[in-house]
């Protein structure tokens, strides 16, 4: 559709008042035009019949468009969309937490926060593979892998007193983050 | 940004949006997957994403994939040489018992008019006109000075007006 389509038989091109009309009429319905042109337009109205119908149809497409509310969002896309959030979010989760764990300054404090977080890992690992209702008999494994923590908290604690040092990043990485991020991993995707 | 912030951000602007892009494609089904397509390339960039403008991000996104859209939809027209499909979507209520039979056609012709307009006449058509948002909005949105925008919708509303001359003529006379 071409904008200004002045072939058109029925378009003012011939009358000045017109032409002058036609190109402030929505600004007219709008109430943008200034008082002295606000004035002639409403004086051409009065006295032009083509000028009339004009307005009347410029009416009824605003009225058209009033009429046009906004449509409501299916459910199902927020559904899908949050679907999607959550599942990347998920991934990333341990790519996320090592590289906090590898910003901390404190080293001091590596080490507690590592045995934490493999702690909390493999609780929540063996849960989420149970499911809420699994036989008593698996609490046997919790207790172990407990244990097993406990213990290399021990050790580690232990080895901080021997040598009065603190673990140090070479280890923490290999041996806790990335084991810990390939235990996620495991538990999400399967 | 957590999922949960996420979460209140696609309901505050779920619905905007999906106006949008269905005014511009009349298909509720194609209009959905845009829409959450839309969403999730905003989960994408939610790094990059000054809060306060989000919107009119999402608005933009949307307009670009509506325009792709189109454009497939045209290419499918000429392979399949049939008629657009969900064309006539926006009254999928049909028209009710007090509408009249002219005020249902006029819509049509008009819904007609507004897909021949062209781009960006016709998103700022329907940004102003349907979903009322300000002209700053739209020029942020459109990536347009905001007097650029005044005059596309100016000329926008008045072909409109000239397109639907003929139909306003027979019916309304």
């Amino acid at each position: 559709m071409t904008m200004h389509d002045s072939s058109k038989p029925d378009f003012p091109k011939g009358n000045p008042d017109r032409v002058w009309a036609d190109d402030r009429l929505e600004a007219w319905l709008d109430g943008e035009l200034g008082d002295t042109d606000a004035e002639r337009f409403a004086s051409l109205l009065s006295s032009d019949d083509w000028l009339q119908s004009e307005t009347d149809r410029a009416r009824l497409i605003s009225a058209e468009f009033d009429a046009m509310a906004d449509a409501k969002c299916p459910d199902e896309v927020t559904k899908a969309v949050m679907a999607h959030v959550r599942r990347d979010w998920l991934f990333a989760l341990p790519r996320r937490l090592a590289e906090g764990f590898s910003r901390m300054t404190s080293a001091g404090l590596r080490p507690a926060l590592a045995v934490f977080l493999l702690l909390v890992v493999v609780i929540s690992s063996i849960q989420i593979v149970r499911g809420p209702g699994a036989a008593s008999s698996e609490d046997a494994e919790v207790a172990q892998a407990l244990q097993d923590v406990k213990m290399a908290l021990a050790v580690l604690a232990d080895a901080s007193q021997t040598t009065g040092t603190t673990v140090g990043d070479g280890v923490i990485g290999p041996y806790v983050v990335r084991p810990m991020a390939k235990g996620m991993n495991s538990v999400i995707e399967n | 940004m957590s999922p949960l912030q996420f979460r209140s951000i696609v309901e505050s602007h779920r619905d905007r949006v999906y106006s949008y892009v269905l005014h511009m494609l009349r298909d509720p089904a194609v209009s959905s997957d845009v829409t959450q397509d839309v969403f999730v390339r905003l989960w994408e960039h939610r790094a990059d994403m000054e809060e306060d403008r989000i919107l009119s991000w999402l608005l933009r996104v949307a307009r670009n994939a509506c325009i792709d859209q189109v454009r497939k939809r045209k290419v499918r027209q000429s392979v399949e040489n049939d008629e657009v499909s969900g064309v006539d979507v926006l009254r999928d209520e049909g028209p009710s018992p007090e509408r009249s039979t002219q005020s249902v056609l006029f819509r049509e012709r008009l819904q007609q008019a507004l897909d021949r307009l062209g781009e960006p006449h016709r998103s700022i058509v329907v940004l102003r006109e349907i979903q009322g948002y300000k002209y700053e909005e739209i020029a942020e949105t459109l990536r347009l000075p905001l007097n650029t925008v005044k005059v596309y919708l100016h000329r926008a509303r008045k072909a409109l007006r000239d397109d639907l001359g003929e139909v306003h003529r027979h019916d309304y006379a």
